[in-house]
């Protein structure tokens, strides 16, 4: 006979893994520091990367202005102002990559914790059946 | 009110029984119809233009996440700039990259909206896409709404414009039309308005379906839109847009019954029956307002089953049609238990 409680924790539990199953388990396999640290390094790199091609499109877009003014303009001043800009525009998006992957752990392992719950449960029916 | 409830039941379990047609096939659609409307827009590329390869595009498209769709639709977008200019090519492929770079890796989940965008733009609804954005999604999609709304209008701008940037130039040149490029973009004040409309859209529909109010779902898809309305009456009064102002009005109210329908599906309460409940535990007081859902209750069909007549069953019998009961006798109940169970069993 069909046992509807274990139909539905099955059901419940084969949802869960179709939907964010999968990325739960990978996100709940790194500790906690070592995710979060191994997205922030992503970031850096991306915003990097995002910050070279924006420099790159500013300086195209001023070509002519800066050719002019290349030999009169204070370079220190300008790598200053580079090197300042781009650490802020970093720190704010590792600041946002650190919320955001804190967030997304935090909720993983609360829905993993319940997870494994109901895989639990649902072996405790198997157990209650055999005796 | 029951009839649209019962209507709603019914298209919800077609939709549940056949969900894994209708989503590809959903996907197919939009990605095919966005890859037509980039293709008569900007189809500088022979290879990529026209139905057979938008077709081709489309079914890759269905078989990939919707942030891939994306990224898919924005190289078929880079690609036909390329071959129309390097420039354009150029600033098309920086502001993807940088896109891909600081948004997608966040929520890729909402890309869909920037894949629906230019279909929603060719049929005169893009302002559809913020509300159900802010609906379905959170107050991060008013990046991709925003984004959404310039990828179309700098697809108008390149179209209108083909003919200076596609020109051919000297070398010095090229910084000229990069620029210009640039400008088709930052200082597109069509653009800057619509993108700003969606975006602020996106944050007022949020916020407002948060609200512990009453239909807090339905209000927050009417200040979406007089949001919306607002912005680009505002913004075609100080900067006269390039903005058909009936049209967009048309727009808004057309994309607000769409969000309507859209609250109608997925958050469809019953104000009438609030239940306001008040218990205790050790530590706290609990006050408790649980609203029903709006729920169809559809009405039970009975079926009763006539006895036939006892000379008729006597020529069936000899007939030999109800052998399988043969041995049983005329009135030991036999039909009535069946008939329980048919019942038990509905």
């Amino acid at each position: 006979m069909i046992n509807e409680s274990r139909v539905r924790l099955m059901t419940g539990l084969a949802v869960y893994e179709s939907r964010e199953g999968n990325l739960d388990e990978r996100i709940g396999n790194h500790f906690r520091g070592d995710y979060i640290g191994g997205q922030m390094l992503t970031t850096f790199v991306c915003a990097t990367v995002a910050y070279l091609l924006g420099t790159f499109a500013v300086c195209f877009y001023h070509f002519e202005e800066l050719m002019l003014a290349i030999y009169s303009m204070d370079l220190t001043q300008v790598v200053v102002r580079f090197v300042v800009s781009y650490l802020l525009f970093l720190l704010a998006f590792l600041l946002i990559t650190y919320f955001v992957y804190s967030y997304r752990y935090n909720r993983a392992r609360t829905r993993l914790e319940w997870y494994y719950r109901e895989l639990h449960r649902l072996s405790g029916t198997y157990r209650k059946e055999e005796y | 009110m029951n009839n649209l409830l019962e209507i709603r039941d019914r298209i919800i379990s077609v939709y549940t029984q056949y969900e894994s047609f209708f989503i590809p096939a959903f996907r197919f659609l939009v990605s095919f119809l966005s890859l037509l409307y980039i293709s008569s827009k900007i189809g500088y590329q022979e290879v990529l233009t026209g139905p057979l390869p938008s077709l081709l595009v489309a079914l890759i498209c269905t078989l990939v996440p919707a942030s891939a769709a994306a990224v898919i639709l924005g190289l078929v977008m880079i690609i036909q700039l390329f071959s129309l200019a390097l420039e354009a090519g150029l600033v098309a492929l920086i502001l993807f990259l940088i896109l891909c770079l600081l948004y997608f890796r966040f929520t890729p989940k909402d890309a869909i909206l920037i894949v629906m965008s230019p279909v929603c733009h060719a049929i005169g609804i893009p302002y559809v896409l913020p509300i159900a954005g802010g609906l379905i999604f959170g107050p991060v999609s008013a990046v991709a709404a925003a984004v959404g709304m310039v990828m179309v209008n700098f697809i108008d701008f390149v179209h209108d414009n083909e003919t200076t940037i596609g020109a051919t130039a000297g070398e010095e040149d090229t910084v000229t039309k990069f620029r210009f490029v640039v400008d088709g973009i930052a200082q597109n004040r069509t653009l800057i308005v619509t993108a700003a409309a969606a975006a602020l859209a996106v944050i007022v529909v949020y916020a407002v379906r948060r609200l512990r109010i009453r239909y807090a779902w339905y209000i927050a898809v009417l200040c979406g839109a007089v949001a919306e309305l607002i912005v680009l009456l505002v913004g075609d009064m100080l900067y006269a847009i390039s903005i058909h102002i009936g049209a967009a009005f048309l727009g808004v109210i057309v994309s607000a019954l769409i969000g309507c329908g859209i609250t109608f599906f997925l958050f469809n309460l019953d104000y009438t029956r609030i239940e306001n409940v008040q218990f205790e535990d050790d530590d706290y007081y609990y006050y408790v307002k649980a609203v029903p859902k709006n729920v169809y209750i559809a009405p039970r069909h009975t079926v009763k089953k006539i006895n036939t007549s006892r000379h008729i069953r006597g020529a069936q019998d000899d007939a030999g049609e109800e052998g399988q009961y043969e041995d049983a006798p005329a009135d030991t109940g036999w039909e009535d238990a069946n008939r329980s169970t048919r019942d038990r069993q509905a």
